[in-house]
């Protein structure tokens, strides 16, 4: 293959994945605002958008100001084909603080916070298959974590 | 497995929901310890990202602690043609989104309209002109006096202004839009203390926002852009007289009522004069963002 056809190749590669990764954005974030959202009810979404895709066996940390005085509800909401997401709720020391039943789909924690602190909100993805067995394409899909809160 | 953390960007503002959700097994444990990270581990296997409270969340905050409407103090709208570079108008439609969570919390629909204005004005400047067309702006004149619909519909155009900006590279922009968003909240709510006799309730609600200041300049520290290092080291002046407030940590702790309280974590203390020095560099820097 020349230098020239390569290049070529290795443009189109980045761009359609470009175009995937900001598709899959959108798809996600309208997943989110079409499933996700209205678990929270009736605690108040706080506004952060904070949805991502994932791929089986992932993980990921997110670090989290919760105020004294209110109450919240913490969502983790995923799409089918990535299997039952899990999160764990760790002080900044990770001790863990409530981890959420592996059987449950789209889980949620209400609690309140004695004095305004930081928590880690820990999502877990379950391994499952890492392939399709047809495709023998990974499978992903879209994480949302969601954090509404009363008054 | 692939371990990693995300960053989230606040971008933007309250939302209310519909639908009741299945309930879930009460699954609080205190025992146990992360044993994959620990806290020294986590940070150095991987970056860790932290999430800064939305403008909404800010002025709930704010108004729950007994802060009041003041119209004189949010940015004024004539300032609205005074941005022109795609950073001023970054920072400021951060500013106005602030000013207009800030009206809508407390119900100020004249205002709110007004902000309203200036954050499409600033949108459009950027070319997100999908956050508030003519569909968005009927949604919200047709709602402006219900406040949880209004909270709906411009966290959507916060959204739409966010995913715009990140999917045509300029996630910059996004990181001073959050920026702008986090020091007007803190601001306007800085600006109800009462100087002589300052609210304890007030006072506390403003220390708990170092760890806001914390976990902002952690996420600008994700950009290499020189704009955001300037914002970041405007910060730092608040940062430090934030650093004055000491902390005090306690083991955590769950109780096991019907809604669990999470204890201990950190106590802060302070002078007043500490809360006094941070509303004072608030406004330096605000003042000089809005100019």
């Amino acid at each position: 293959m020349s230098l020239l056809n390569k290049i070529a190749t290795i443009s189109l590669v980045i761009l359609v994945s470009t175009l995937f990764s900001v598709d899959a954005q959108a798809q996600c974030k309208g997943f989110t605002k079409k499933h996700c959202l209205p678990t929270l009810n009736p605690f108040i979404h706080n506004g952060q958008l904070t949805s991502a895709q994932f791929n089986p066996g992932d993980s990921a940390d997110v670090e989290m100001t919760f105020n004294a005085g209110k109450e919240y509800r913490i969502l983790v909401c995923s799409q089918d084909m990535i299997g039952k997401v899990q999160f764990k709720v760790l002080d900044k020391t990770r001790k863990v603080l409530y981890k959420s039943d592996e059987n449950t789909v789209n889980p949620f924690w209400d609690f309140k916070v004695a004095n305004t602190q930081q928590l880690i909100v820990q999502i877990i993805v379950p391994k499952g298959e890492e392939k399709n067995s047809i495709t023998r394409l990974t499978p992903s899909g879209c994480v949302s974590l969601l954090v509404g809160f009363k008054k | 497995m692939k371990k990693y953390t995300f960053i989230i960007l606040a971008s933007s503002f309250l939302m209310a929901c519909g639908g009741d959700p299945e309930p879930v097994e009460d699954n609080t444990i205190t025992e146990a310890i992360d044993e994959v990270l620990t806290p020294e581990r986590a940070e150095k296997a991987q970056q860790v990202f932290r999430t800064v409270p939305s403008p909404m969340e800010t002025a709930s905050i704010f108004e729950n602690a007994g802060a009041s409407f003041n119209a004189s103090v949010l940015n004024p709208v004539e300032n609205v043609n005074k941005y022109s570079t795609n950073v001023q108008m970054a920072i400021n439609f951060g500013i106005y989104g602030a000013d207009l969570s800030y009206a809508n919390i407390f119900d100020q629909s004249q205002a709110s309209m007004l902000y309203m204005n200036c954050s499409k004005k600033m949108a459009d400047g950027l070319g997100v002109t999908a956050a508030f067309n003519g569909e968005t702006l009927e949604r919200m004149e047709k709602n402006m006096n219900n406040r949880d619909s209004l909270m709906l519909i411009i966290n959507d155009a916060f959204w739409v202004a966010d995913g715009y900006l990140k999917e045509n590279g300029q996630d910059n922009l996004s990181a001073l839009i959050i920026a702008g968003g986090w020091i007007e909240g803190l601001y306007l709510g800085a600006q109800s203390l009462n100087k002589e006799n300052p609210d304890k309730e007030l006072m506390q609600k403003i220390a708990e926002q170092k760890h806001s200041i914390n976990n902002l300049l952690a996420l600008l520290g994700t950009y290499n852009d020189k704009d955001v290092a300037k914002m970041a080291l405007k910060l730092t002046d608040i940062k430090t007289a934030f650093d004055k407030i000491e902390e005090e940590e306690a083991e955590a702790t769950v109780s096991e009522e019907a809604v669990p309280t999470i204890g201990g974590g950190s106590t802060l203390k302070y002078e007043p004069a500490t809360i006094l020095e941070i509303a004072a560099t608030v406004k330096k820097v605000r003042n000089e963002l809005i100019k």
